[in-house]
């Protein structure tokens, strides 16, 4: 089962994520922002990464840094509400808030099918 | 003439005085007194010299009098004439009080001004009286002839007989022209060419000196129209750029701001459409499926919404020219004004041309133009309407079209509404400056933008930009 790690500061968004995820059959985790999601990857290996782009503590870009210097071997989506804004280097997709539940599993399944 | 009537004035004056000598003699006295009558004789012979000499005198002062106040009515005739030129407004106005003022100064058969265009240097006619075609030839020959540029550096006014007169009769021309040049400190701004029938009698008189005054005042009035318009535009350049400078900063903070509020929204939205499409999927049965349907309708409304919100205020502070589509440009421009058009009950259709290649342009401008043109639409239709949209492809062209069914625009405005600052609306309801600006932002992405109008029918503005390549 593929494991995936949903960081974001919304509460309600990670519980549709997780409730939409799971219903494809996904192993889903959650963390509230980049820095508990650091965590959570120490205590796990996941497949793919969903991160929001504005967090405290821990934003998205920053996150994705980290973890590509660590070069661990995750794709990374970035969720991002401010659409317009330069995306960072090292993601594999993005999707802009709000997205729609197909686009959220057609981009998800996209990235775990590699 | 004026030197006879002295003459027999002296003569009347001497007989009397004669007579006057004879009645002494005959009355028996003669000779008593000889050193005396000697003395008288003297007196009575030198008096009409005398008196001839005062009245010569007299007469030279009345002449000289009549002189002076001749050159002082002149005076006042040529003060009065350089105020009505000095005053005058514009260009025109000043051209129409120099031809008044030279006829009144040397009554002419035609007279006729002619101004350099400053850009390509030509002479072009600004102001005439009685100018039919064969002086507009004759004028004509002149410019040809190089005679006017000889005029000009010569500096002064040339008189130039008109040589078919010479031909026809061997004496003297009579008639010609006067060519007076109007010269600025730096530069030439025209001739005044007036012809006239006794050029003979006008060579070296005060009049010809007077008509080089006038123009010469009337230079000066046009020297100083044209720098007041300079510095006009200065102005509003000046102007324009300050306004610019506080609309970037405003929308600079606009953008940040509407940055934040996306942002906010759009985290709980995310939530709402997940929610909404979730549940219907699991609720296939009615009345659950429509009402979700239409719940999650008004949630990608309202993405939509936020989404054009944000881009708009992106766009404002983006002042580069950039590959971009015109249609969904135009609707993002309608998302943001349906919300007012739907609340004065307009209708809005649209109507958007398949396979419009990307345009090079500057977006946030271009959304400019097009809420400026789509809120006055809806200022035109406050009791309600409909507004068309338009988009098509014709002579390598891409038009926009924005037509309502308002109250229209009076002929007398139309001219006017692309000039700064002019406005029908109330004070707090605008500085007039929004089709202005719209005006410059077309012209600077080589378009244009045209209106047409009917009074209780409605407007249509017409935006023009080309194709690239």
């Amino acid at each position: 089962m593929k494991k995936i790690l949903i960081i974001d500061d919304e509460p309600g968004i990670l519980d549709v994520f997780r409730e939409i995820l799971q219903e494809d059959g996904y192993s889903v985790i959650t963390a509230e922002n980049g820095v508990k999601g650091l965590a959570r990857m120490e205590e796990a290996a996941f497949d793919l990464v969903i991160v929001d782009r504005k967090m405290p503590f821990g934003d998205g870009p920053d996150f994705v840094e980290r973890i590509r210097e660590r070069k661990v071997p995750i794709k990374i989506l970035l969720i991002t509400g401010s659409p317009a804004e330069p995306l960072p280097a090292g993601i594999d997709g993005y999707l802009p808030k709000p997205c729609e539940v197909d686009e959220l599993q057609k981009m998800v399944g996209k990235l775990l099918e590699c | 003439m004026k030197s006879r009537k002295p003459k027999s004035l002296r003569g009347e004056k001497a007989a009397s005085l004669r007579s006057l000598h004879l009645l002494k003699e005959q009355d028996g006295q003669a000779g008593l007194e000889a050193s005396t009558l000697d003395q008288t004789e003297k007196t009575a012979v030198d008096l009409p010299g005398k008196i001839e000499e005062i009245e010569n005198v007299l007469h030279r002062e009345k002449t000289v009098s009549r002189g002076l106040k001749e050159v002082l009515h002149r005076f006042f005739t040529v003060q009065h004439l350089y105020e009505r030129i000095g005053r005058s407004r514009n260009i025109d106005e000043i051209m129409d009080s120099l031809l008044s003022v030279a006829e009144r100064v040397l009554p002419f058969r035609t007279a006729a001004i002619y101004l350099y265009d400053q850009t390509t240097g030509e002479l072009l006619l600004r102001a005439e009286r009685y100018l039919d075609d064969r002086c507009r030839s004759i004028i004509q020959s002149h410019f040809d002839e190089g005679i006017i540029a000889w005029v000009m550096s010569e500096k002064r006014a040339v008189i130039i007989p008109h040589l078919q007169d010479l031909t026809q009769d061997s004496s003297v021309p009579s008639t010609g022209f006067v060519i007076v040049p109007m010269l600025a400190a730096n530069y030439k701004i025209g001739v005044l060419e007036i012809w006239h029938e006794a050029i003979p009698e006008i060579r070296g008189s005060m009049q010809l000196e007077m008509l080089e005054l006038l123009a010469k005042q009337a230079t000066i009035a046009i020297e100083n129209n044209q720098l007041y318009g300079q510095l006009k535009h200065a102005h509003e350049l000046l102007k324009k750029s300050q306004e610019q400078a506080i609309h970037a900063e405003k929308m600079a903070a606009v953008g940040v701001l509407a940055s934040g509020i996306a942002h906010e929204i759009n985290n709980p939205l995310q939530v709402v459409l997940s929610r909404i499409q979730l549940l219907k999927r699991r609720l296939q049965e009615e009345p659950f499926k429509s009402s979700l349907t239409s719940a999650e309708k008004e949630a990608l409304r309202i993405s939509h919404i936020v989404g054009s919100v944000l881009r708009y205020a992106q766009n404002q502070n983006q002042s580069q020219f950039q590959p971009c589509r015109i249609n969904p440009m135009v609707m993002d421009a309608l998302i943001l004004a349906k919300a007012k058009l739907s609340l004065q009950g307009i209708k809005v259709k649209s109507d958007y041309a398949e396979d419009i290649p990307d345009l090079l342009l500057n977006t946030g401008e271009i959304e400019q133009v097009l809420l400026n043109l789509l809120e006055n639409a809806s200022h035109a239709m406050k009791s309600g309407g409909a507004l068309s949209v338009r988009t098509c492809i014709r002579d390598r062209h891409v038009y926009i079209e924005i037509e309502d069914t308002g109250c229209g625009i009076p002929k007398e405005h139309l001219a006017r509404i692309f000039e700064p600052f002019f406005t029908t609306k109330a004070p707090n309801e605008g500085a007039g400056l929004g089709l202005y600006v719209c005006y410059g932002i077309m012209e600077r992405h080589r378009g244009s933008i045209r209106v047409e109008s009917t009074v209780g029918v409605g407007t249509k503005f017409t935006l023009q930009l080309p194709l690239p390549g």
